[in-house]
């Protein structure tokens, strides 16, 4: 027996993300091999220590690529595409803003009839081009355990590359990411190495009505200006595509105010719960009169519970006066 | 029924097995991964998609997956290449690739199973006026495609033509465990609570005031849950009120909310993934309960076959013989935990597209 989920409710709204812009000062020293085959300005001595803005994230309307140079928890990553466009969908809609954290909706444009294919449907209920990923020549990214290099794979215009170091890159390392363009032009991101994102193997994040939700991680060992993006979703399976996002301060530990878990449960709850916890700096760029980015960093993902559900996997795994019911791997 | 657990195989919503012994899926960071029964797991194309429900594999070795978060079915190529097939799709949820190459895809949120061309993307429409469609599968010969449905707790069947034409979906079966009378805010308080009234227009969900919205041409009552909101200030086990109604209650993975079986009369069931072994028996997952279920070719049944100590196990499919995944056991995945469960169904299963 399982209670009905609450159905979906979705209005057509846009949202525009904040833009962090974060100055910094990087030193400038890795780029001379490159210089030497005419693919990067060498910076002179006097150089050394060069201002630079991380410019944060895309706002969600202009976000037509993002590059990945992760250290994931099974693999190194490094993968990117950009469009010609936006993908309606893909715009969430800012529905309440508590502290550092946003609660965003998923808003399904809608159609009729359906869209052909290589269209997709607008919040206007026309159908658009289905944005294709543009070749942006060759990708070079510097500044890694190893040089990368990647040209776009067919069909799909995506980079990737499956065959890297480990680990890809440490902390304060300066990143690079240079496209030399094709099909648009070349653009430059940039990013910084970050400690690897080592969360406890029972690190988790307890959402409870009514209550603070804390949110805690190992603090960094080294000065690096990242931040930890918080992604937290309740709902699945379609019924109320609704998440948390929040923008937090790398000191190891945050308390997000009791109106973020009222605010997502408030939403509607009806799957599994489930959140990406990441430390990371993000740089963004025009690229095609739209927008790039590049995501340096670590993510994890940490178990979630929801107030009233503990899971278990044995009887001990519960507190004092519950049981394990192993068919729902719930204490009750 | 007996069943074995291979661990370490990364959580996803669903998976195929391949030729050489591997299990292809969706890793919870888009990355397309491929892991066998030693543990290992390698990295195959990454970030492929945002998210991933169904995936399936065309007779050329392409992995065609669903993304809802785009919306959109996108296919992968042996050699990583990838394609948005196509988009526009209200959740797409379920995917299943025909013997003669065509794809067959869930519409969740429109209540439709498209026939997808894998090649151009064009589509016909199988099937609409389901609720919530989820998972699909075909018969043994390739004639009839099952759907399940995610909430209604039922199975249907089409019959399918070699033109592409369709019957309209019989019904099959539907799990009765919790049959019951519906309670006096019918069985779709959401939607119903908007009749008669226009986008806008205030609404009133059993107990709990909200706006009417459009989604896919319908309107729905955007009210806070009336099911949490009357379990706010409770515990697990306590009653509760809903208008003159009385429940418990009680927590089923998603949080405390106010539940008596009797107010889901023929809606129970979260049916997610769905397969069929070689003699034609329709095997469905039931999301919340780890349970899964069979019906006969020609609708006996449900039989409960297996519940499983997992409260979401999304998908399931029959070894192909290669690898340690034996032919007749059905293998089950685990999402709450990286492992999947192997069950001694005894027979195999049907012939797969890329077989």
């Amino acid at each position: 027996m399982s209670v009905k989920p609450p159905l979906v409710e979705r209005v057509k709204k846009r949202i525009r993300a904040p833009v962090f812009a974060v100055p910094l000062l990087v030193r400038c020293a890795c780029l001379c091999a490159l210089s030497l085959l005419g693919l990067v300005a060498c910076p002179s001595d006097d150089d050394d220590d060069v201002p630079i803005d991380l410019s944060g994230p895309c706002e969600l309307d202009s976000l037509a690529g993002r590059f990945r140079v992760e250290r994931q928890e099974q693999f190194p990553v490094i993968d990117g595409s950009v469009a010609n466009g936006v993908v309606p969908v893909t715009i969430l809609e800012e529905l309440e803003v508590v502290g550092p954290c946003k609660l965003l909706r998923r808003n399904n444009p809608f159609c009729d009839p359906a869209c052909e294919p290589n269209f997709t449907c607008d919040f206007d209920g026309s159908c658009i081009p289905f944005p294709e990923n543009q070749d942006v020549g060759t990708v070079t990214i510097t500044g890694l355990a190893e040089l990368v290099e990647m040209e776009p794979v067919e069909p799909g215009n995506r980079y990737f590359d499956t065959s890297l170091s480990d680990p890809l890159f440490q902390p304060e390392d300066e990143i690079v990411l240079e496209a030399a363009g094709e099909a648009l032009d070349g653009f430059r991101l940039e990013g910084i190495g970050s400690d690897v994102l080592e969360l406890a193997e029972d690190a988790t994040i307890l959402v409870e009505e009514g209550e603070i939700i804390l949110v805690e991680w190992p603090a960094p060992t080294t000065e690096v200006p990242a931040t930890i993006e918080l992604e937290l979703t309740i709902d699945q399976h379609g019924n109320s595509p609704v998440r948390i996002q929040c923008e937090l301060e790398d000191t190891g530990a945050a308390e997000l105010p009791a109106e973020v878990a009222d605010a997502l449960l408030n939403a509607g709850v009806s799957g599994f719960p489930n959140a990406v916890l990441s430390r990371r700096t993000v740089d963004s760029t025009s690229a095609g009169g739209l927008c790039v980015e590049l995501v340096v960093g670590s993510p994890r993902s940490p178990d979630v519970r929801v107030g009233g559900h503990t899971p278990c996997d044995e009887p001990d795994d519960c507190p004092d006066g519950l049981t394990c019911d192993l068919a729902i791997n719930t204490c009750i | 029924m007996a069943y074995t657990t291979v661990n370490n195989i990364t959580s996803a919503e669903d998976f195929v097995f391949d030729l050489e012994g591997n299990v292809l899926s969706i890793d919870p960071q888009g990355n397309l991964v491929s892991s066998n029964q030693l543990g290992q797991t390698s990295l195959v194309v990454p970030g492929v998609v945002a998210d991933a429900a169904g995936m399936s594999m065309l007779p050329d070795g392409t992995i065609v997956v669903a993304s809802p978060a785009t919306g959109s079915l996108v296919t992968i190529t042996p050699e990583g290449g990838t394609t948005t097939l196509l988009s526009g799709i209200a959740y797409p949820n379920g995917v299943e690739v025909h013997r003669d190459g065509w794809i067959a895809v869930s519409e969740h949120d429109a209540g439709v199973v498209r026939r997808v061309d894998p090649k151009t993307g064009e589509f016909i429409i199988l099937a609409e006026g389901l609720w919530n469609p989820n998972g699909v599968s075909f018969s043994p010969d390739y004639s009839t495609l099952y759907v399940n449905s995610f909430g209604g707790g039922t199975v249907h069947s089409i019959a399918l033509t070699e033109t592409g034409a369709a019957s309209d979906p019989v019904l099959l079966g539907e799990l009765d465990e919790d049959s019951g009378t519906p309670p006096p805010w019918g069985n779709d308080p959401w939607l119903s609570s908007c009749d008669g009234l226009n986008s806008g227009d205030s609404c009133e969900l059993i107990d709990q005031a909200g706006t009417c919205v459009n989604w896919d041409g319908s309107l729905y009552c955007d009210a806070p849950d009336p099911f949490a909101a009357a379990c706010a200030s409770l515990s697990e086990g306590d009653s509760c009120t809903l208008l003159t109604e009385s429940g418990t209650c009680s927590d089923w993975g998603w949080g405390l909310m106010c539940d008596n079986a009797s107010w889901w009369g023929g809606e129970g069931g979260g049916l997610d993934g769905m397969a069929v072994d070689g003699c034609g028996n329709v095997y469905v997952t039931e999301f919340g309960t780890g349970k899964i279920w069979r019906w006969s070719a020609d609708g006996v049944g449900p039989d409960l076959v297996a519940e499983m100590p997992s409260y979401w196990i999304p998908n399931m499919d029959f070894g192909v013989g290669v690898g340690g995944w034996d032919t007749e056991r059905m293998w089950v995945i685990d999402r709450d935990t990286d492992q999947i469960f192997g069950l001694d169904i005894g027979v195999p299963g049907r012939p797969l597209a890329h077989q």
